[in-house]
């Protein structure tokens, strides 16, 4: 069928693969396109800011109003292209239903995927959205997966709970011992699951590292960057095969939206994308628009966050009432040496451990004043939170000890408050406890 | 989809190992525990398609009739042998019409072989141990011509690769290994 690919409603490279009336398979022509995107311009030579602005944001062609338009539409226009996009299997590349795909959320799958140099990307309306489709589209039948002994609470459900009932299973493992990652790996493992920086102990993963084991026995690498973002490496371009970021945290950065990211080649993305469709965590227009807003200041954020959390975790950690702070960029970090070489970022995320155990903890979480008491982090104001009674309420505190999360330790996502001000904050809040 | 075949998807693949031949080779391998008797369980083994592994958590029974000293419990292996011939034609006919935007309504494929068990025995040196013919019939309706038909039964043989395997041959080697 011969189309006027001018008036494409979709991505105008994703066409019919039968165009040359093929007798056998080896005559079809499509290859696959980065994308689906309405607008295939390469910001690959720019830096992250402009990337973060420019990429995937597209003007409104009808009133020339500047910045994508909130197409607030369950559903599209259908015609002929539609059909035989559905026919043919490339729906993925028309608009047909919000649920399948969306300007707004194409506009923000570019940019994510602009940021982070893969070749597609995929939202959705929450991290463990995006973790269940991405983990399910890289699994099958009786699969075994190699994952990360220090993961994010949701995820180990997922595996702990969830998979079985599938008959899969996982082994979980240090993160830094690639020997124990190698030997855990059986005949029907299929993927490895790492955290790019854990929780809350702060290890730096050795992403390039991994992906040496998982090309060495046929695995597929799969990165959580949450805390992390292609501001501070790119994952895929050091050998992971698909990036997942609870989209809630840095890359929105504002604490309001749930959502989640998938970003990697368009092949893996594509095999992602029915499993969107399937388990339905699409993410809805308007909130394409506020993570495309908060996602335009990643990069300067960033280097604030940074700014921020390098100078109060120097003060803490010179600090008496403080026994120990986890910072990539410390010299005392465990993971220092690499993170100087694959850091360009240190992120926003400090962890210490208070002198007096969880009750000083408590109480100096009590005394400040700028950081708020909440879970989640990667927002523009300081969050902070125990272990001990949030994400590893769990675990006993012999467990705890035996992970490494001792007595008094304390998360604090850093924002992007000015540093001397949360110094004084912390200042005046140790003095009290 | 036509016929449930993204065709799409299989284009990007073909394209895919047209400039990444690596992408094109797909390992398999079935491992049989002998039960008892004639019956035997198979377990299919983790495969790989391109440089990626691919779990297969599958499990069947294979048997003989009574007659053949079996309990008749599964099909036999002659069964499994035609099945997956008659199944790879019948994947080639799918494709093949969905590449040719041909609708199909019905495929049924009819896969029959005759054996002279006399070979097997080893009581006539004269008689055949293998198949010497394997018949099959194609039973299609949709909205092809009775030219795309054909076209199609003739591509779907040729590009067979467990029928060409049984056309041409394959070498087999073997190692044995005693467990004491």
């Amino acid at each position: 069928m011969a189309k006027d690919i001018e008036n494409i409603k979709g991505d105008a490279k994703g066409i019919s693969a039968l165009a040359g009336r093929p007798k056998w398979v080896s005559g079809l022509t499509r290859s696959r396109n980065a994308g689906p995107s309405q607008i295939h311009k390469d910001w690959s030579g720019c830096g992250f800011s402009t990337s973060a602005v420019h990429a995937g944001t597209l003007d409104d062609q009808a009133s020339g109003a500047v910045g994508t338009p909130i197409y607030q539409g369950s559903t599209f226009l259908l015609g002929d292209e539609q059909y035989q996009s559905v026919e043919e299997g490339f729906a993925r590349d028309r608009f047909i239903y919000t649920r399948y795909g969306n300007p707004n959320q194409w506009a923000l799958q570019t940019k994510l995927a602009a940021l982070e140099g893969a070749e597609s990307a995929l939202v959705f309306s929450s991290g463990m959205a995006a973790i269940t489709a991405s983990v399910m589209a890289l699994v099958d039948k009786g699969a075994h997966v190699v994952a990360s002994n220090e993961l994010y609470g949701g995820t180990y459900n997922l595996f702990n709970q969830e998979f079985p009932t599938l008959g899969m299973s996982v082994s979980y493992v240090d993160p830094r011992d690639f020997d124990a990652i190698e030997a855990a790996i059986q005949p029907n493992t299929q993927i490895l699951y790492f955290e790019a920086l854990t929780n809350p102990l702060l290890k730096l993963v050795d992403v390039a590292r991994l992906s040496q084991i998982a090309k060495k026995h046929e695995l597929r690498l799969v990165i959580d960057g949450t805390f992390l973002t292609p501001i501070s490496c790119r994952m895929i371009e050091m050998g992971a095969d698909i990036v997942i970021h609870s989209a809630s945290k840095y890359l929105n950065g504002h604490s309001d939206l749930i959502a989640g990211a998938v970003m990697g080649s368009r092949k893996l993305v594509d095999m992602i994308w029915p499993r969107l469709l399937s388990y339905g965590g699409c993410l809805d227009p308007h909130a394409c628009f506020l993570f495309e807003r908060g996602l335009k200041t990643l990069a300067i954020r960033m280097a604030a966050h940074e700014q921020s959390a390098l100078e109060l975790a120097n003060y803490l950690e010179q600090h008496p009432s403080i026994k120990r702070v986890f910072y990539p960029l410390l010299d005392s970090h465990p993971d220092n040496d690499l993170a100087k070489s694959v850091l360009k970022n240190g992120g926003g995320m400090v962890t210490f451990e208070v002198k007096g155990g969880d009750s000083a903890a408590l109480s100096l979480l009590k005394k400040l004043s700028i950081p708020k008491q909440a879970t989640s982090l990667g927002g523009v104001e300081s969050l902070v939170s125990l272990p001990f009674n949030t994400s590893h309420a769990g675990f006993t505190a012999k467990q705890r000890l035996e992970m490494g999360i001792n007595a008094g330790c304390v998360r604090l996502s850093v924002g992007i408050e000015d540093a001397g001000d949360l110094i004084n904050d912390f200042e005046q809040a140790l003095a009290e406890i | 989809m036509r016929n449930g075949i993204a065709v799409s998807a299989l284009s990007e693949y073909v394209n895919e190992v047209k400039n990444d031949p690596e992408q094109g080779i797909a390992k398999y391998g079935v491992e049989l525990n002998w039960q008892s008797g004639t019956r035997s369980k198979v377990k299919a083994l983790p495969m790989s398609v391109g440089p990626y592994k691919v779990s297969r958590d599958f499990t069947w029974e294979i048997d003989e009739p009574r007659q053949l000293l079996g309990c008749n419990h599964a099909p036999n292996p002659q069964e499994y042998l035609l099945s997956g011939v008659g199944a790879c034609i019948l994947v080639g006919f799918a494709v093949g019409a969905s590449v040719m935007e041909v609708q199909l309504e019905t495929l049924r494929v009819t896969i029959k072989g005759e054996l002279n068990l006399s070979g097997f025995l080893d009581v006539d040196p004269n008689a055949s141990v293998p198949f010497t013919e394997i018949k099959y019939e194609i039973e299609v309706a949709g909205d092809g011509t009775d030219e795309q038909f054909e076209m199609l039964r003739q591509t779907a043989l040729k590009q067979s690769p467990n029928a060409m395997t049984i056309m041409k041959g394959a070498d087999v080697n073997g190692d044995l290994k005693i467990n004491r």
